[in-house]
């Protein structure tokens, strides 16, 4: 009984881990999106030189 | 929580890393690229057929773009910030989930910097054998197109180097396919390399100066996704309290 509460406590906690991972890539994911591929005038024009030398596909 | 112990983990590697970026740029990329782009505003005063494409491009970037000088170095750090806390903040997910699900490597400094490698690697080396580091001013393939490629090139060589650290050996082929399968659709060229620019002395010059990029490119990056990858380690190891059973909850 003790055992079987354990493991039902761990496997619910090692899923909630993963979506916590899956929560902070998407975060990443938006984060260098905005700066490496917004084509808003004001997000290329401030983030430009950046662009360029992290290779990002730029003009 | 875990979330908020890898986002803290990206937070201060990205500070450190996005302002020694921002600093390396400052005395090596950033000098190329504004040298490159003294050849588009020349460009209009020496050439009346070239005026168009300057005044086109002037009103492009009428909406606003950073002063000249401290304003753009400024907004080009706090670019640099962002970029690194983005790449900091995958490297440290991927990391606790490959520790999560395949218990290894351990989650230290030297892990860090071996993860890093591969972000040079995969964000770097593997999209610029099809997209070469370009100076403004160059001409380039459909834009939608190139990100595209290059996004699928990171997604591939990403998943790549991961079979190949954690497949078992009769399935490592698989990662090397993962890694070439890019290559081989190719990236989006243009129909013929070259500048806006076309006189002969810009074209030499901005030649030149796209060779500097590259070595630039090269160097100022690679000591970057070290830097990402060693605080991205450190931090984690300290914020992340991994233990055999996965993370702490506190």
């Amino acid at each position: 009984m003790n055992t079987s509460t354990q493991l039902v406590n761990e496997t619910s906690l090692s899923i909630s881990a993963t979506l916590q991972i899956i929560a902070t890539s998407l975060i990443a994911l938006v984060v260098l999106y905005g700066v490496g591929f917004n084509e808003m005038d004001i997000a290329h024009n401030a983030a430009h030189d950046s662009r360029h030398s992290a290779t990002f596909p730029c003009h | 929580m875990l979330f908020r112990n890898i986002i803290i983990t990206a937070f201060f590697t990205a500070l450190i890393a996005g302002v020694l970026l921002g600093t390396m740029q400052a005395f090596s990329t950033s000098k190329i690229i504004y040298a490159a782009e003294k050849y588009e505003i020349e460009e209009a005063a020496d050439d009346h057929h070239a005026h168009d494409t300057a005044t086109a491009h002037h009103h492009e970037s009428e909406e606003w773009s950073p002063k000249d000088g401290v304003e753009r170095v400024g907004f080009t750090f706090f670019a640099d910030i962002l970029i690194a806390f983005g790449h900091s903040l995958l490297l440290t997910s991927f990391m606790a989930l490959i520790f999560l699900k395949f218990g290894k490597p351990e989650i230290t400094w030297r892990s860090g910097l071996i993860i890093g490698i591969g972000g040079y690697l995969s964000f770097y080396l593997a999209t610029i054998i099809g997209l070469p580091p370009e100076v403004p001013g160059t001409v380039a393939a459909d834009l939608h197109a190139r990100q595209i490629w290059w996004t699928m090139t990171i997604v591939m060589t990403i998943i790549g180097l991961s079979v190949l650290y954690l497949a078992p050996n009769a399935s490592k082929l698989l990662g090397l396919v993962l890694i070439v399968i890019p290559h081989i659709i190719g990236a989006p060229h243009p129909e013929t390399h070259g500048f806006l620019n076309q006189d002969p002395s810009a074209v030499s010059a901005l030649s030149q100066l796209e060779h500097q990029f590259l070595i630039a490119t090269a160097g100022v990056n690679l000591v970057y996704w070290l830097v990402i990858g060693l605080f991205s380690g450190l931090f984690a190891n300290k914020f992340l309290k991994a233990n055999r059973n996965g993370f702490a909850l506190s």
